[in-house]
């Protein structure tokens, strides 16, 4: 059997697979050794261990316990809830407020945790009770929330960049500098999103809260100041260059664990609940990591990812062509897969193709990241909906989609933005360290 | 009708669960462990100006626990992320089916690589070392073999949980 032949039935069977629920790693792993197995037999075995120890043991993922500990503490700290507040006091009072304060704490929360479903799910346990108490429709608040927190993997620390970075060979200190400007970009898109809704649809955001007096709001901020501190110290030491991501990540840890001492919430159940969901968080993404270092092995020795070059490469199409139709392509499979499966399965096999191409790979992460961000909303599989509709069970599911739309299109709004203005993702990455 | 799962497999559910708690301590402490490198690295470069030599030869090995008890963890309650779709719509009467065919082959694949850990472990043919400390890589292959087999283990007790509740609702299904 042809070897690209045997790379095609790979990937058809880990359809079959995934579609059977089996969890993407092993999946991949399954394949992968597989394929490796039919085209150089001596090889499978060993290198189905020696991925799993590669990657166990890959430096660079030291990044991923900690970034979730920090994002872990930050919300056992209260940390999360104080953000929530101190954006609540300064545009709480506005039409439509309330799910503006949302979406900035929820990215606020996105700069110190990598995940997107503990983005929806912690503000939305502190959001969704407000804006049912104000009257928000259901829609607009639920969606507000579910949208917010997809922020979580395209500002930094993101566990999206660090699995991209690490299938990539990227710098992991880029790509997360190249998620800020757009992760800001989005937040602003999000917040005209609510209010061309609330524009159009004054009844969605019926009331809102007093105008707070200065000296409040100022005191809110103070008290979220912790976080931002944080915040502005991890992100600054990655762009100064005075630490590497590895090293922001133990420092943010650190400091997200002295809060928590601070803050008399170091119990023992809170360090509980915090060690056993890092522990989980982290499980997911070593098992994806090592199926997917075992299958881009096995998509190395089929050369299908060359066959594939080779075809896009004789019909002419340019770099951005074949970006666009990736992008496409992402959107589509993000309706109905993970984004972490998305991501494993198609970066070995398109990174051959476009880096011909002369395409920026961090831009393009950029970008990934975005349209994988647009299927967390989706339907049919939208995580963060159902998570959403998890703590609003009340809010019907029909409902909560049809809030997502205007968080949809803003999100196309920044994929288009940042296609044409590659600047607005490359400007920081560029620039960094001095 | 919903059958009761039998008091053997219940215990074995305890024992495994107990090991997965063990590994999670371990997990646990290793995290600390890497946060207290990582600061104590950064602090002494900066404040002492006296860089540790071979601290990325501690963390990558500390990283080694941390994902060997994350994954096992993870398993033990059932964090691995996977597509559910045919949950939704083929209902349990086709999940049932596959979700046996589902487990056999997740048993099959893990099974394999606790063989690969532990067989064709780098060292047991030549020796792999750390770059500085000279760490020897065997044992903690060794160690993610067991995490491995931890997570193999609870696969097949789910298999046969699955078995004996194949007519019913199966307690180990992925939740929507």
């Amino acid at each position: 059997m042809e070897d690209s032949l045997i790379a095609l039935l790979g990937f058809l069977s880990l359809f079959i697979l995934l579609a059977i629920r089996m969890p993407v790693g092993i999946a991949l792993m399954l394949v992968g050794t597989a394929g490796i197995w039919f085209i150089r037999e001596r090889a499978a075995i060993p290198k189905l261990g020696g991925e799993i120890f590669n990657e166990a043991s890959n430096y660079p993922l030291t990044i991923i316990p900690l970034f979730v500990l920090m994002g872990n503490l930050a919300g056992a700290s209260g940390m999360s809830r104080d953000l929530y507040a101190a954006a609540h006091s300064w545009v709480g009072h506005m039409k439509g407020g309330l799910a503006s304060a949302s979406v900035v704490g929820c990215a606020g929360f996105s700069a110190l945790s990598g995940s997107s479903l503990a983005a929806a799910l912690t503000m939305g346990r502190v959001a969704l009770p407000e804006m049912e108490r104000y009257k928000y429709e259901g829609g607009l608040a639920a969606g507000s929330i579910a949208a917010g927190g997809t922020l979580g993997i395209l500002i930094p620390p993101s566990a999206g960049f660090v699995i991209y970075a690490i299938l990539t060979e990227e710098s992991i200190g880029r790509l997360f500098m190249a998620g800020v400007l757009p992760g800001l970009m989005l937040t602003a898109l999000f917040i005209l999103a609510i209010w061309i809704t609330v524009l159009r649809h004054p009844d969605r955001a019926p009331g809102g809260t007093d105008k707070a007096p200065l000296a409040t709001r100022l005191r809110m901020l103070a008290r979220a100041g912790w976080i931002i501190g944080i915040i502005l110290l991890t992100i600054g030491g990655i762009y100064s260059g005075v630490f590497s991501a590895i090293e922001a990540a133990g420092i943010g840890a650190t400091l997200a664990f002295v809060v928590t001492i601070i803050r008399g919430k170091l119990t023992r159940a809170n360090l509980v609940e915090v060690f056993a969901s890092t522990l989980k968080s982290s499980g997911t993404v070593f098992l994806i990591l090592f199926g997917a270092f075992v299958f881009k092995s096995f998509i190395g020795f089929s050369g299908v990812t060359n066959d594939l070059a080779d075809w896009v490469q004789a019909q002419g199409y340019t770099g951005m062509q074949v970006v666009i139709a990736f992008i496409a392509i992402f959107v589509i499979l993000g309706m109905f897969m993970d984004g972490f499966a998305i991501l494993v399965l198609t970066v070995p096999l398109v990174q051959p193709i476009i880096e011909p191409l002369g395409i920026d790979m961090v831009w393009f992460g950029v970008l990934m990241v975005i349209a994988l961000e647009m299927g967390l909303i989706s339907p049919p599989v939208g995580v963060n909906v159902f998570v959403v509709k998890g703590i609003a069970p009340n809010v019907p599911l029909n409902t909560i989609f049809r809030g997502i739309w205007p968080f949809w299109f803003a999100m196309l709004a920044a994929v288009i933005l940042i296609l044409i203005f590659p600047q607005i993702a490359l400007l920081l990455p560029d620039t960094m360290f001095g | 009708m919903t059958r009761a799962t039998p008091k053997a497999l219940l215990w074995a559910d305890r024992q495994l669960g107990r090991l997965a708690g063990l590994l999670a301590v371990a997990g646990g402490l290793a995290i600390v462990a890497l946060m207290v490198i990582t600061l104590a690295a950064v602090i002494s470069r900066y404040i002492f100006r006296d860089p540790i030599f071979g601290t990325e030869d501690l963390s990558q090995m500390v990283l080694v626990l941390v994902a060997g008890a994350a994954v096992a963890y993870g398993a033990r309650h059932q964090s691995h992320v996977s597509v559910n779709l045919l949950g939704t719509l083929g209902g349990r009467r086709l999940t049932r089916i596959t979700d046996l065919i589902m487990r056999a082959l997740t048993l099959f694949i893990l099974v394999l690589a606790v063989y690969a850990l532990t067989k064709k472990a780098c060292g047991s043919e030549r020796a792999c070392i750390t770059a500085n400390f000279s760490i020897e890589h065997r044992p903690f292959y060794y160690y993610l073999a067991v995490a491995m087999a931890l997570y193999a283990a609870t696969t097949a007790l789910h298999l046969v949980i699955g078995l004996f509740h194949f007519t019913g609702d199966d307690p180990n299904e992925m939740a929507d």
